[in-house]
């Protein structure tokens, strides 16, 4: 920083080659053309009646007013949202746990450490498949062989269907969440604990009152990145449950996905996409703002 | 924030912390164990073992197989077409780690050095950041439409796809690491009348590389990965990747679990094995991506 | 430093491999003609292998590639909306086919030679659901929707006689119970299958011209499926303790091995239970809705149309390809190892295993499926795998009727767009 405030005044006014504006001009157009238009689109269709092909007129409003109306989509929205706060916090809860664990005296920390980050480089879809089989086919056998009532049955095949999808959600999610809260432990100085040690505090309140504060930026990464990644929640989901039992499990990517392409609701989904937008974009500026506004005050 | 120093170098393990492990906690390393062993490598054991197992093995998931089946594996690659599918998937992701490298540094070299002095650059800068905010699923269904009207609906027009839709969020992991790059090397070269191109290439890329390394992992596993992309932009049999392959043949496998486990270890394990060799960087790498 | 040049020197190499790949497989394939062929069903691959690798035989420069992906109804929209669809698709003559055909980006078939030797009330069952009642998919093979029975359980049980009234089937079901035997292996895990009773018991219950007046508003759901949800989760009652979580491979395999008697879907259900255990053996009746045994009928309709893309820039190969399929050698060998009925003229079904049933088919004495009629996007599935999950939670009847009809009229409503 302190550089380029020095620097400005020596440049000022001065050209910047062309060839720089050739370094960023061209992939920027790209960008436009690939990624902002299509989302331009996206929020245009959603004021039409456009089918994907063939005519179309504008109807205004129409198709947010009716995604209010039509109950498949105010329960993706119900359990997207659900599912993206129990998520979040038992990811990081058990992340920091873990974490926790692995920046204390233990051996081995390095493999450990390994360990835990492994379901990091696994593909959720393949993951979902072999937790579909754990759930369908593994467990109830076990439930049924140990007369357990409650594990005799698949659970993806219940109301609880989505417990399911949290739990292998949880089982792949940690790998991260850990490490991020392991380099945020890493980065405290130990000799803030000695000092703490002197004044006779219990682990719990040193936890709450020093390291808490001191990894609350690495909170704030963790705690953005979930949400806005579980509130995308898709693949584990197509792997799993396909969205049932009903349209129990059906996210609002999922919802996109099935009913989109389907002539009569493109335009729907594009509006179900625009609002989901929103939702994104809302719930991530207000959770920077908070939790930025809490840090500091901790800090 | 004085952290990120430490977090930058490929050592995450501080120094400081060393000479404190003198005592070591038993119990807790006894819990971890336990617990990495059972939750995390439970399942990828289930994976294998059902994978080496024929269907009369199966009434004990759990146990070892008492005979290794490795003809699942043969049966799996050529029923889910496994080598086309990996060379797909292989060519989609080195192209695109290599070409990311290149040109999202490129702009985002440009875009942090020059956006305090020009309000173009500045104007790009936010631009880019902002559409950090918009998730794929939102820009899906409009975006398969003019990936079709462009006859983009293939791998090479996926691989492409790919590096554009990089950028947000490598401008944002290069930008925050380009700041720290003193600018006198660059104008040392200036004076020697080195052309902008040549000024990037011989002296910023190179010192950019423990930045590279971070967004090519992040752009391997994103690639590697990625299902839905794949699945709503990718429709000829021959055009497919691992993952949307694994999806399209689920029906097939019928109840051949073994054959169907079999070609989820065929899928994870290049994954698997680049990670026993690259463990360290790649854990480097993606802390260094995620803490700015 | 060291590590970093190894890990260019790997990924260089890499990417060399992957081009060099890449490009060998191109050129060699550049030659032959591909052909894309799309088939919604999985369980029939093994078969259309087996077509593909004689046909290929034949016709060295044509190369085909089947796909046939487990949510095939999406996949093949999604395709739709990006223009390319495959050059031969295999669909079922239900909302799969109404939607590609509606896009106008079929070729008409009526014209065909291989299209006279089909059976006209197969004909019109595609006409029928088509927009200009045009011929755009030829109707290759028609399923029959039944019980597939354990015959040795039912032995087991002491039944000798096969149900011909659902005062019967129940009493039978009772009988099995009794006996430690699950008497219905339901698999709604996947939600599909609940079609597979539903629209048996719906098409023997409610008249055909029902979905008429639904689609104007003059009747609902609510107003006229009560008995038909009464009898569906009567049903249910009878079956193994995790119906809602049993796939439908998993269920098939439960009936093979014997875990129990009867599934209540298609003719396809032998094959796949075949996969698991060569020798069981299967029978067909066909589900006697009511008590009155004259009035029931087999629900039957097409389950593969062959149509081709119009777009295809592979056209004549396509047609040659749909040819080769529809000659009588291997409509004959799609009979003998889908156990399904030919839409082709004099191709008959003589399985011992569909003795209950072929007689009605051969008579034509069939209903259609119901759900063929529905608007596209109206998911009945979701509603009925909702019913499931109700019962299996302890709702009572009553209220899970009210429920599931108030839900699909809510559905029903929200699809029914013109």
């Amino acid at each position: 920083m302190q550089e380029t405030i020095k620097r400005k005044p020596k440049r000022k006014g001065k050209k910047i080659p062309f060839a720089y504006y050739m370094m960023v001009v061209p992939i920027g157009i790209l960008f436009f053309i690939f990624h902002t238009i299509p989302f331009l689109r996206g929020v245009f269709y959603s004021f039409t009646d456009w089918s994907g092909y063939g005519t179309w007129k504008f109807v205004g409003l129409k198709n947010y007013l009716y995604m209010f109306g039509n109950s498949n989509i105010t329960h993706a929205y119900w359990f997207t949202f659900k599912f993206a706060l129990f998520a979040t916090i038992l990811v990081n809860a058990i992340a920091l746990a873990i974490a926790v664990g692995l920046n204390g005296k233990i051996k081995y920390q390095n493999f450990l450490k390994a360990i835990y980050f492994l379901p990091y480089m696994l593909g959720s879809l393949i993951v979902g498949f072999v937790f579909k089989f754990i759930f369908g086919n593994m467990l109830p056998s076990l439930g049924r062989a140990l007369h357990w009532g409650f594990m005799s049955s698949n659970i993806l095949g219940t109301t609880h269907a989505w417990v399911g999808i949290l739990i292998m959600t949880i089982w792949q999610g940690l790998a991260f969440n850990t490490l991020i809260y392991l380099a945020g432990l890493q980065s405290v100085d130990p000799e803030i604990y000695e000092a703490a040690a002197l004044d006779g505090v219990n682990p719990w309140q040193k936890f709450m009152r020093l390291t808490f504060p001191l990894i609350a930026p690495f909170f704030t990464i963790n705690l953005v990145l979930s949400v806005k990644g579980y509130l995308m929640v898709f693949d584990q989901i197509m792997a799993m449950t396909n969205g049932g039992p009903g349209n129990s499990t059906t996210s609002i990517s999922v919802e996109i996905y099935t009913q989109g392409f389907q002539g009569s609701q493109f335009a729907v989904q594009s509006a179900n996409a625009v609002v989901l937008f929103i939702v994104v974009l809302t719930i991530s500026l207000i959770q920077l703002r908070v939790l930025n506004k809490r840090e500091e005050r901790l800090g | 924030m004085q952290a990120n120093a430490d977090l930058n170098n490929n050592t995450p393990a501080p120094r400081k912390s060393k000479k404190r492990k003198k005592k070591v906690n038993w119990t807790l390393t006894s819990v971890m164990m336990v617990l990495a062993i059972f939750a995390i490598l439970g399942p990828l054991y289930i994976t294998i073992v059902i994978a080496l197992k024929d269907p009369s093995q199966m009434s004990n998931v759990l146990s070892l197989p008492k005979q290794i089946h490795w003809e699942n594996f043969k049966n799996a690659w050529q029923m889910t077409n496994f080598p086309k599918m990996f060379l797909n998937t292989l060519f989609i992701t080195v192209v695109n780690v290599i070409f990311t490298i290149f040109t999202n540094s490129m702009a985002a070299y440009v875009i942090t050095r020059y956006r305090l002095k020009n309000k173009f650059f500045n104007m790009m800068y936010y631009y880019f950041i902002s559409a950090m905010f918009i998730p794929f699923n939102v820009i899906m269904l409009p975006l398969v439409k003019e990936v079709s009207a462009f006859h983009m609906d293939n791998i090479i027009g996926i691989t492409f796809l790919y590096i554009v839709f990089g950028l947000p969020q490598n401008i944002f992991l290069y930008s925050g690491f380009v700041k720290e790059i003193p600018t006198a090397l660059e104008e040392a070269a200036e004076m020697d009348g080195a052309k902008p191109m040549q000024i990037f290439f011989k002296v910023i890329f190179p010192l950019m590389k423990p930045m590279h390394a971070t967004v090519a992992i992040l752009s391997f596993m994103w690639t590697w990965n990625d299902f839905l992309m794949p699945l709503v932009l990718l429709s000829n049999p021959d055009q497919q990747t691992l993952q949307l392959a694994q999806y399209v043949f689920q029906g097939q496998f019928s109840t051949q679990y073994n054959l169907a486990f079999a070609s989820y270890v065929l899928v994870l394990l290049p994954v698997l094995i680049m990670y026993v060799f690259f463990q360290k960087y790649i854990i480097a790498g993606v802390t260094s991506g995620s803490v700015k | 430093m060291k590590k970093g040049t190894k890990l260019l020197a790997v990924s260089a190499s890499l990417i060399a491999l992957s081009l060099v790949t890449t490009a060998c497989g191109n050129s060699s394939s550049s030659k032959k003609t591909t052909l894309q062929f799309f088939s919604t069903k999985t369980e029939n691959a093994p078969t259309y292998k087996k077509m593909i690798a004689s046909f290929e035989k034949k016709n060295p420069d044509i190369k085909v590639q089947l796909s046939s992906p487990s949510n095939a109804g999406t996949v093949l929209k999604s395709d739709l909306a990006k223009n390319s669809i495959p050059d031969v698709m295999a669909v079922g003559g239900d909302v799969n086919y109404q939607q590609i055909q509606k896009a106008g980006v079929l070729v008409d078939m009526s014209k065909e030679s291989f299209t006279k030797n089909t059976m006209p009330q197969y004909q019109k069952m595609i006409t029928s659901i088509s927009k200009g009642g045009k011929l755009d998919a030829v109707p290759y093979a028609t399923n029959a929707s039944g019980i597939v029975y354990n015959k040795a359980l039912f032995k087991k049980a002491g039944i000798t006689k096969t149900p011909t009234t659902w005062d019967e089937l129940i009493a039978d079901a009772k009988t099995l119970k009794a006996k430690g035997i699950t008497p219905f292996e339901l698999p709604f895990q996947d939600s599909w299958t609940t079609m597979g009773v539903f629209n048996q018991l719906s098409s023997n219950m409610v008249g055909s011209s029902w979905i008429k007046e639904r689609k104007n508003n003059k009747t609902t759901f609510a107003s006229t499926y009560k008995p038909v949800m009464t009898k569906y989760l009567e049903i249910s009652k009878y079956a193994q303790k995790d119906y809602m979580g049993t796939t439908y491979n998993d269920g098939t395999k439960a009936l093979a091995e014997g875990k129990a008697a009867m599934m209540i879907n298609g003719n396809f259900v032998i094959p796949q239970a075949k996969t698991s255990k060569k020798d069981v053996d299967l029978d067909m009746f066909k589900l006697p809705v009511n008590n009155d045994a004259s009035k029931n009928k087999v629900t039957s309709g097409i389950d593969v149309a062959l149509a081709v893309s119009k777009n295809s820039k592979n056209k004549a190969a396509a047609m040659k390809f749909v040819k080769f399929m529809m000659t009588d050698k291997n409509a004959k060998l799609y009979n003998k190892e889908q156990f399904s009925f030919s839409a082709i003229k004099g191709i008959d079904q003589n399985a011992a295993s569909l003795k209950g049933i072929s007689a009605d088919l051969a008579k034509g004495d069939v209903v259609n499926y119901p759900d063929h009629y529905y608007p596209d996007g109206f998911d009945m599935t979701q509603v009925l795998t909702q019913t499931g999950v109700n019962q299996t939670k302890g709702m009572s009847d009553a209220t899970n009727i009210t429920k599931s009809l108030k839900k699909a009229d809510s559905a029903f409503k929200s699809a029914n767009v013109k």
